[in-house]
């Protein structure tokens, strides 16, 4: 609990002590850390991760933050030597416990760095216990990176001890009359972060756009392209720096997602610019596969690998340094890329294009219609080979019907805004389901040409690959089998997608009206 | 989440500074601790100045008509916490024996706050009873202080007898000298001696100190108020030797 405080802290001394009878406690200086990932999955967690350092200890915080209904709550402490970059780096405690589901395989970065100064007081009981604590401090915001020292200025913090709540309660209200006081606002947390220059929640990897049925299409299509060019653009950082995966993940999603929106386009933005942009981002995308690709095969490794007989777990260690020098070259790959002037003049001539979209046919119908026009034919194209396809058809029927889901979820996501959100949160979800099914069977037959190809290479290495090849023979087997399977559940799946509730939702929604004639 | 039982046969063999001790260290490193102050003296609940009450008495937690957060208080300590006795420690044996599973109902009421805190450390009445049952049922480490007299390998032995016949127990019994007074003949034969027909004892001595005997006085750990002293250098021993010898051995969180 916070309360803002006057600089002449003498006179509030005085009254802490004599007045509220509160023991002084000594002083220390806490360099503290706020930390969270890039998007934001602390602060969306409800919480604050601070990390304190003093001269003689370090440890890390878990505070949920103040909501109206409850004053914030340390819900977990733990010892912690050094600032922590990912969950795996902690030892085990309360606060891994409750970080280590939230942060998943994102990195913490330090959002806010201060130097705390603090004036430590204690209101004890009969037994000269402490049942309250209370705390002068002046904050200096100093981080992240380089900036000039912000100075805070004074507040007063009151914190409870466990299992004494009346006596907070009744604290807070007597430090109420003190001189100077006034009381803390709820955003203080988010104040700290701004005055770091760091905004909560301003980032998540969910598109979210609002547009208005009535905008002209091309209006709606370069409010949610350039959205998407804001995406790609504040998560190229974070790939150069390789702070996590998910940078990169997030970086190609935009891209795919705009290069869906151009294929979509249709007349409404002119053929040279579709060509010209389509082809550039195909390039950029195929920039990018390669090192995410291993990036997701070092990430699942463990897991791949887990399946195999105990005698070949080790064997296939030799596959992992491949993995990871394949990786360190298209790391530096994608870096020569980003670097290049072609990279370059896409983001600033396509940021150009779409401040001053140049239209075509359609372009002014509004977008309420041609969205669902759109969705309708995307769905309707799915229901249609979907229904085509049995247990002899090809493997390219299943992964054409997969990328016609992609689309279609695209889409759905693009233009949600439009449509109720019940409704649309329903239908996606029902297509999400299909979709784990086709990219299960996608992805295994990615992995087992892999394995070839890595095979391939281990066998061009030095040293006794011969062991770690086997056992990529073995994995390739279960990885067919798993195939099998995924495929012998389509039906089901496809069945459970293409039922009257869901062709009714889709119809009500999207099904375009036909015109009266006159 | 690792429950420690700090207990023995007779009173008076240093349990409650063991305990104390322990707890305070624990939660020294940042290991969020509880104290379970089970033992009707309340002597743990003294050390910390706390009062030793609980709503309802312990029959409302064997009950389940309170969960222990609803008990449990902060002390001076960060990331230490203690659940204070209550004068109805005394009639623990009859309430548990009036309830069906009490094993079950106190490892329950320990898993509800099991997310919390690394450890539990339970000081236990003296005596052999229920409530001793009960609590080598629910424990991981069974801490047993021995003062090095003759009748320590007998206690030892009883002590093999009621683990034995315990439900189900997979706590790992460990004793260790406690109050050793050098100066004292009989002490330092039973010291060097026994742990070669009794290997199970622990390795860390804690000697007889008035610096341990000031707790109940300056009601603050011994750690806290003489970092140097000989008794701190020894429980900080005690509680490394402990440490790796669970780490070894733990099973699950139950």
């Amino acid at each position: 609990m916070l309360r803002g405080v006057d600089p002449t802290s003498g006179a509030l001394r005085e009254s802490l002590v004599a007045g509220i009878g509160l023991r002084r406690d000594g002083r220390e200086t806490v360099e503290r850390r706020l930390l969270d990932s890039f998007d934001w999955r602390v602060w969306d967690a409800g919480a604050v991760l601070e990390h304190d350092m003093t001269p003689t200890a370090a440890w890390l915080t878990w505070r949920r933050r103040a909501t109206s209904a409850e004053p914030a709550r340390v819900l977990g402490r733990q010892a912690s030597p050094t600032t922590p970059s990912t969950a795996a780096d902690l030892a085990g405690g309360p606060v891994t416990r409750l970080l280590a589901p939230v942060l998943g395989l994102r990195a913490l970065l330090p959002r806010a760095e201060m130097r705390v100064e603090r004036e430590l007081f204690s209101l004890r009981d009969g037994e000269d216990k402490s049942v309250a604590r209370a705390a002068i401090e002046h904050i200096t915001v100093t981080g992240p990176g380089d900036m000039d020292d912000r100075d805070l200025g004074w507040r007063v913090v009151v914190t409870g001890v466990r299992g004494y709540d009346d006596v907070l309660a009744d604290l807070v209200d007597r430090l109420e009359g003190a001189p100077g006081l006034v009381a803390g606002r709820d955003d203080a947390d988010r104040s700290l972060f701004e005055s770091a220059g760091a905004q909560p929640a301003d980032y998540s990897s969910k598109l979210r756009v609002a547009i208005e049925p009535e905008a002209p299409t091309l209006q709606a299509l370069s409010t949610i392209c350039s959205t998407l060019l804001d995406t790609i653009e504040v998560n190229e950082r974070g790939v150069r720096d390789d702070i996590d995966t998910e940078f990169l993940h997030d970086f190609r999603v935009a891209i795919r997602r705009t290069r869906s929106m151009l294929s979509q386009a249709g007349e409404v933005i002119p053929e040279t610019e579709r060509r010209f942009y389509g082809d550039a981002f195909r390039w950029l995308a195929g920039e990018t596969s390669e090192l995410r690709d291993l990036d997701v095969y070092l990430l699942g490794f463990d897991d791949l690998t887990a399946q195999l007989p105990a005698e070949h777990r080790a064997d296939v260690e030799p596959l992992r340094d491949l993995l990871e020098d394949l990786r360190r070259d298209a790391y530096t790959r994608l870096m020569v890329a980003l670097d290049s002037q072609r990279y370059r003049e896409l983001m600033a001539s396509w940021r150009a294009f779409l401040d001053a979209p140049d239209g075509a046919g359609a372009a002014s119908t509004p977008v309420g219609r041609t969205a669902g026009e759109r969705i309708w034919k995307a769905y309707r194209s799915i229901v249609r080979h979907g229904r085509h396809i049995d247990d002899d058809s090809p493997a390219e029927a299943v992964h054409d019907l997969r990328k016609r889901a992609k689309k279609l979820r695209y889409l759905l996501e693009a233009y949600r805004s439009l449509y109720p959100r019940g409704d649309m949160r329903s239908l996606t979800a029902e297509l999400v389901t299909l979709q784990d099914n086709l990219g299960t069977y996608q992805d295994c037959d990615v992995q087992i040409s892999s394995l070839r190809r890595f095979a391939e290479l281990l066998g061009q290495r030095p040293g006794a690959t011969g062991p770690a090849v086997l056992a990529m023979g073995v994995l390739s087997s279960q990885l067919a089998q798993r195939q099998q399977q995924a495929r012998a559940e389509f039906q089901e799946r496809f069945a459970r997608f293409d039922r009257r509730k869901n062709r009714q939702r889709f119809r009500r929604l999207f099904e375009p009206i036909a015109e009266p004639v006159t | 989440m690792r429950v420690l039982a700090a207990y023995s046969l007779k009173g008076g063999v240093g349990k409650t500074a063991a305990a104390v001790s322990l707890a305070y260290l624990a939660a020294r490193d940042g290991t969020p601790t509880l104290v379970w102050d089970l033992d009707p003296q309340g002597a743990a609940s003294y050390s910390f100045r706390t009062r030793p009450r609980i709503k309802g008495g312990v029959k409302a937690l064997v009950t389940g008509t309170r969960d222990l957060d609803d008990v449990i208080k902060g002390t001076d300590y960060p990331s230490l916490d203690l659940v204070p006795a209550d004068f109805s420690n005394r009639y623990l044996d009859l309430v548990l024996d009036a309830v069906k599973k009490p094993i079950r109902r106190i490892r329950r009421a320990l898993r509800e706050v099991g997310d919390e805190y690394e450890w539990v450390i339970l000081d236990c009445p003296p005596g052999i009873s229920l409530v001793s049952e009960i609590i080598i049922g629910v424990s991981d480490v069974l801490l047993v202080p021995v003062i090095p007299t003759t009748l320590s390998l007998r206690m030892l032995e009883q002590l093999g007898t009621l683990t034995d016949d315990a439900h189900g127990t997979d706590a790992v019994v460990l004793p260790f000298f406690s109050m050793v007074d050098r100066r004292k003949r009989l002490h330092r034969e039973i010291v060097a001696n026994l742990p070669g027909e009794r290997p199970e004892l622990l390795r860390a001595v804690i000697p007889s100190s008035t610096d341990v005997e000031k707790m109940s006085v300056r009601r603050e750990p011994v750690v806290a108020y003489a970092p140097r002293s000989v008794a701190t250098a020894a429980y900080t021993a005690l509680w490394a030797e402990i440490r790796s010898r669970v780490d070894g051995t733990t099973t699950a969180a139950r």
